[in-house]
C-alpha cells in the first residue's frame, strides 16, 4: 500500500486521526511520519506491541482499529501509548475541570456554601454591610469545615 | 411501552435567544460506572447490571420524579426511531439496544441514556441559544448522580469514557444552527473551515456521520480534556455568537440584493407547505428552511418559530406513524405529513 500522504513511497505504519469525532486510519511512510512529527510510530516501543488490558482483554491493535477502550483499567494499562493519543487529540493530558463529590455531607455543605456566597453578593449590592460581614464569617466557617472533612477523609483513604 | 404524545414537545414551547438562527442547544456529559467494562466490551449480563444500577440511582433523584423510563430491548423499532427523531436516543441505540435504557423528564428537557457508547449519557436540551442554562441543568443532575453511583474518575484524565475523544469533562456542548444565509452566499465553507480549525465540529442534524439537510448544522466543541467546563461553554458561546452575526449579515445582504426574488421564494415555500397534499421529508426541510428565514426577516408574520421547530420533529416518518398508530408506505406517509404540516401552520397567516 502507498503512503496516503505523499502517494509515492510505500506505507510502513498506520496511525489514526480524528476528524469531527470520527476516527480515520491513515497509512503513512516513514518520511511523512517524521515530517508530521509522528516519529513515535517508528520508535522501538511500537515494535514491542502486543499490549493487552489484563482486566477486559482489549488489545492495543483492537483499540487502534475501533477507537474504543474496553474498561477504565485500559487508561492505566496502555500507559504512555494512550497518553500520546490523548495528547494528539486534546493537546493536553490533564483534566482541570470538575471532579465528582461522592461524600453526601460535603456535598450538602458545598451547596450551602454556594447559597451563602450568593446571599453575600446580594447583601453587598444592597449595601447591607452588617449582614454581609455576618455572611462572610459564616462562609469562612463553612469553608474550614469542608476542608476539615476532606482531610479526615483523605486520612481514611 | 411509553406514553409520549407525538405532536407535543414541551421544551420547544418557548423560544430562546437568537431563535431565528439557533434552533436548540444541547449539553451532554459522558459518565461510566466503575467496575464494569464499557458497553462496547460488555456482555449482555454486564449491560443489564449497569442498567439496573443506573435505574435504581436515577429513580432516587428528585429531578426525575414522574419521569419516563423505557428499556430498549423490548421496544419496537418504530418506537426507537420515534425516540431518535426527538433526539432522546442516538443512532447507536437504534441498532444496538441490549441493556439500553432512557430516563427522560416529561418536558424532555433533561434525561439520561443508559448503555449507549458510555454507561451513562446525561443530557439537557434548551430552545434557542442557551449553553449556560443547559450546562447548569445537566451539571445539577450530574452532581446528584455522583452521590448515588461510583462514577469512574481518573486523577489525571478526569471522567473516563469509552472513546478517548470524550475523556476529561466528558462534555459536549452543541447547538443546532440554521444557516441559509451563509449557504446561499457561499460563505459556509469558509465558516466551517474556520470552526474546524478553532477546535469545533460541524455535522448534520443527527450528529456523527449524518448529512446536512435543510441548511441545519450541528456545531459542537471538539476538545474535552484540559479545559474547565465553564471554559468549554464560553468557547462555544463565543464562536456561535460570531456565526450568528455573520448569518444575520448574509441574510440582510441577500435581502437587499434580491429582495423580490427572495420574497417570492419564501411565499412560494409557505404556499406549498400550507396547501400541498403530498410532502416528502426532504422537501419539507428545504421549504421549512425558506419559511424559517421568512419569519426571521419579518416577511412572514403570524407564524411562530416554535411551530416550525415542532413541525421539523413531528413530521418525521416514525412520528407520522405513531400519530396514525400504524406502519404505512411512503405515499400515505407523505400525505399524512402534509396534513400534520397544515395543522401546525393553521392559524398562521389568514389567506
Amino acid at each position: 500500500m502507498k503512503c496516503e500522504i505523499c502517494n509515492v513511497r510505500d506505507a510502513e505504519a498506520v496511525y489514526t486521526e480524528v476528524v469531527d469525532g470520527v476516527a480515520k486510519q491513515i497509512h503513512i511512510c516513514k518520511v511523512c511520519a517524521l515530517e508530521k512529527g509522528l516519529d513515535f510510530l517508528f520508535s522501538p516501543e511500537k515494535e514491542e506491541g502486543g499490549f493487552v488490558c489484563n482486566v477486559c482483554g482489549l488489545t492495543w491493535e483492537e483499540f487502534e482499529a475501533n477507537w474504543r477502550l474496553g474498561c477504565t483499567a485500559c487508561y492505566n494499562v496502555f500507559g504512555d501509548k494512550l497518553r500520546r493519543v490523548l495528547e494528539s487529540i486534546h493537546k493536553s493530558t490533564r483534566h482541570v475541570g470538575k471532579s465528582p463529590e461522592k461524600d453526601r455531607e460535603v456535598f450538602e455543605l458545598k451547596k450551602r456554601l454556594e447559597e451563602l456566597k450568593r446571599r453575600l453578593s446580594v447583601a453587598v449590592d444592597e449595601e447591607r454591610f452588617d449582614r454581609a460581614a455576618k455572611l462572610r464569617d459564616e462562609i469562612r466557617m463553612l469553608e474550614e469545615e469542608i476542608a476539615k472533612r476532606r482531610e479526615r477523609r483523605a486520612k481514611n483513604v | 411501552m411509553f406514553d409520549i404524545e407525538p405532536l407535543k414537545i414541551f421544551w420547544l414551547e418557548s423560544l430562546g435567544e437568537y431563535s431565528e438562527v439557533i434552533i436548540s442547544t444541547r449539553v451532554r456529559l459522558a459518565r461510566n460506572i466503575s467496575g464494569y467494562p464499557f458497553p462496547s466490551r460488555a456482555t449482555r449480563e454486564d449491560r443489564e447490571k449497569v442498567r439496573e444500577e443506573a435505574y435504581s440511582a436515577l429513580s432516587q433523584i428528585n429531578l426525575f420524579r414522574g419521569a419516563l423510563w423505557t428499556e430498549m430491548d423490548g421496544l419496537h423499532s418504530l418506537d426507537r426511531q420515534f425516540l431518535m427523531e426527538r433526539h432522546l436516543i442516538s443512532k447507536e441505540m437504534l441498532s444496538n439496544g441490549v441493556g439500553g435504557g432512557l430516563m427522560v423528564r416529561r418536558d424532555e428537557d433533561l434525561g439520561v441514556m443508559v448503555n449507549e457508547e458510555d454507561h451513562l449519557r446525561l443530557f439537557a436540551l434548551c430552545p434557542g441559544f442557551a449553553p449556560q442554562d443547559a450546562y447548569i441543568k445537566v451539571n445539577e443532575l450530574d452532581d446528584l448522580l455522583c452521590l448515588e453511583l461510583d462514577i469512574a474518575f481518573h486523577k489525571d484524565y478526569g471522567f473516563l469514557t469509552s472513546c478517548p475523544t470524550n475523556v476529561g469533562t466528558g462534555m459536549r456542548v452543541s447547538v443546532l444552527a440554521h444557516l441559509p444565509g451563509l449557504v446561499v452566499t457561499k460563505r459556509i465553507r469558509e465558516v466551517v473551515n474556520w470552526l474546524r480549525e478553532s477546535g469545533y465540529s460541524v455535522r448534520g442534524i443527527y450528529g456523527e456521520g449524518s448529512q446536512v439537510v435543510g441548511n441545519i448544522f450541528q456545531i459542537s466543541n471538539h476538545l474535552t480534556l484540559g479545559k474547565e467546563e465553564e471554559e468549554i461553554v464560553e468557547g462555544v458561546e463565543r464562536v456561535v455568537k460570531k456565526i450568528v452575526s455573520r448569518e444575520y449579515e448574509a441574510r440582510q445582504q441577500i435581502y437587499l440584493s434580491a429582495r423580490l426574488e427572495i420574497e417570492d421564494k419564501i411565499w412560494r415555500a409557505y404556499g406549498t407547505l400550507s396547501h400541498a397534499r403530498l410532502v416528502s421529508s426532504e422537501e419539507l426541510l428545504g421549504l421549512l428552511s425558506l419559511v424559517r428565514m421568512g419569519v426571521g426577516l419579518g416577511i412572514l408574520k403570524g407564524i411562530s418559530l416554535q411551530d416550525l421547530n415542532k413541525v421539523m420533529i413531528c413530521a418525521q416518518p416514525a412520528h407520522i406513524q405513531k400519530v396514525e398508530g400504524e406502519q404505512m408506505g411512503p405515499v400515505i406517509r407523505d400525505q399524512r405529513r402534509a396534513t400534520i404540516i397544515r395543522s401546525f401552520l393553521k392559524g398562521g397567516i389568514g389567506l
